[in-house]
């Protein structure tokens, strides 16, 4: 005969579970927030050490070479600062309060996974179209530096043209298959909520 | 100074009044003892950071319940990229057959093993239901915790109900 007070009962018995009491003192708290900042600093910093070397050996190349060569390392340089600047405006993750109600946890989640997904499907797009002026500019100054030797010019910039062509292909399938990853932790999501 | 001691101050009263319900949380989200231990302590800090920015717009103890939700599902979602547990929700459960005699008289430890291995099996917001129903807690304030209308949670509730007394009723003898 099924006993109406039961589940009430079985709640005596969660509650009465032996527990440890576990209390982190203030000092260990202290210590494990200067550590995860520091997590995040690095991370933060990480991202743009790559942008700053590539500013500064455009910039220290500047002097020993023509005016449009010259023209071309400030167009890199520029190039190069707006995807820093882009990727930080459009991936840099949001902060959920911490005290959201977990009715709406998930769907914060799903939405910071989406946005860093449609970042990366089109990312490599305003990417490469950064650098490309850049490039274009550079490769004009190249040739132009010595009409003498128009035709090695020319052979040398078809390489680098191709091996250019094929750090943007191979950025762009590393860039989709992370987004595939993220889009994979999207569809896991969506089975908890 | 005055903010940090503020936050320091709330984080040791809300430990020490509801430790050991989060210790329970942390059961209710991990069985390994020692990933529960760090997600514990990941608990702690969370808790602990929030308070920094407590306003004191919800009660503590919904604040405490929702930050430790939040971090413990966070928990789970790190371990579900490892492992391919399938979580199901409460009408899942309520259909399924019960892999375990029914009749068996289980003890005390067993029944809140069991309990806990039902309970792990559960999304994270039914997860959050059941925990705060088994600590007691009325259909208003879990409401106000998961952020769902009361309506919505005593049809949660009325489930969580009809599958522990399936699933746990034994004629009378209940885990004692």
């Amino acid at each position: 005969m099924a006993n109406e007070c039961f589940p009430d009962d079985l709640g005596k018995v969660w509650r009465g579970q032996k527990v440890e009491h576990t209390q982190m003192t203030i000092d260990e708290l202290r210590e494990k927030a200067r550590k995860f900042q520091r997590m995040i600093r690095f991370k933060n910093l990480s991202g743009y050490v790559a942008g700053a070397w590539v500013v500064v050996f455009f910039a220290f190349s500047m002097g020993k070479y023509p005016p449009l060569i010259r023209a071309g390392d400030w167009l890199m340089i520029a190039g190069t600062i707006n995807i820093a600047y882009q990727t930080h405006r459009r991936s840099s993750a949001k902060t959920m309060p911490a005290d959201a109600a977990p009715a709406s946890w998930l769907e914060f989640h799903r939405r910071q996974l989406e946005r860093q997904r449609d970042v990366l499907r089109g990312g490599w797009v305003w990417n490469f179209g950064s650098l490309i002026p850049g490039l274009v500019v550079l490769m004009l100054g190249a040739a132009m530096a010595n009409p003498a030797h128009l035709k090695y010019a020319l052979k040398f910039e078809a390489v680098f043209t191709l091996v250019v062509a094929l750090a943007f292909y191979l950025t762009a399938r590393l860039t989709r298959f992370a987004a595939r990853d993220l889009q994979r932790q999207i569809d896991e999501l969506n089975t908890m909520g | 100074m005055a903010a940090e001691t503020s936050q320091d101050d709330l984080y040791r009263e809300a430990a020490a009044e509801y430790g050991g319900a989060l210790d329970r949380l942390a059961r209710a989200y991990e069985a390994d003892p020692d990933k529960r231990r760090d997600l514990l302590q990941e608990i702690h800090f969370a808790l602990w950071r929030s308070f920094g920015g407590f306003d004191g717009r919800c009660s503590r103890r919904t604040w405490v319940y929702r930050v430790a939700h939040n971090a413990a599902a966070s928990h789970v979602i790190r371990q579900r990229r490892a492992k391919t547990a399938v979580l199901v929700d409460l009408e899942e459960l309520e259909a399924a057959p019960d892999p375990r005699d029914e009749r068996a008289d289980a003890g005390r430890r067993e029944a809140l093993e069991r309990l806990l291995e039902l309970i792990r099996q559960l999304k994270p917001l039914d997860r959050q239901i059941i925990f705060s129903y088994l600590e007691g807690l009325d259909a208003a304030s879990i409401g106000e915790i998961a952020g769902l209308s009361p309506g919505n949670v005593a049809t949660k509730i009325h489930r969580i109900k009809t599958i522990l007394t399936r699933r746990f009723h034994t004629g009378g003898s209940h885990g004692e």
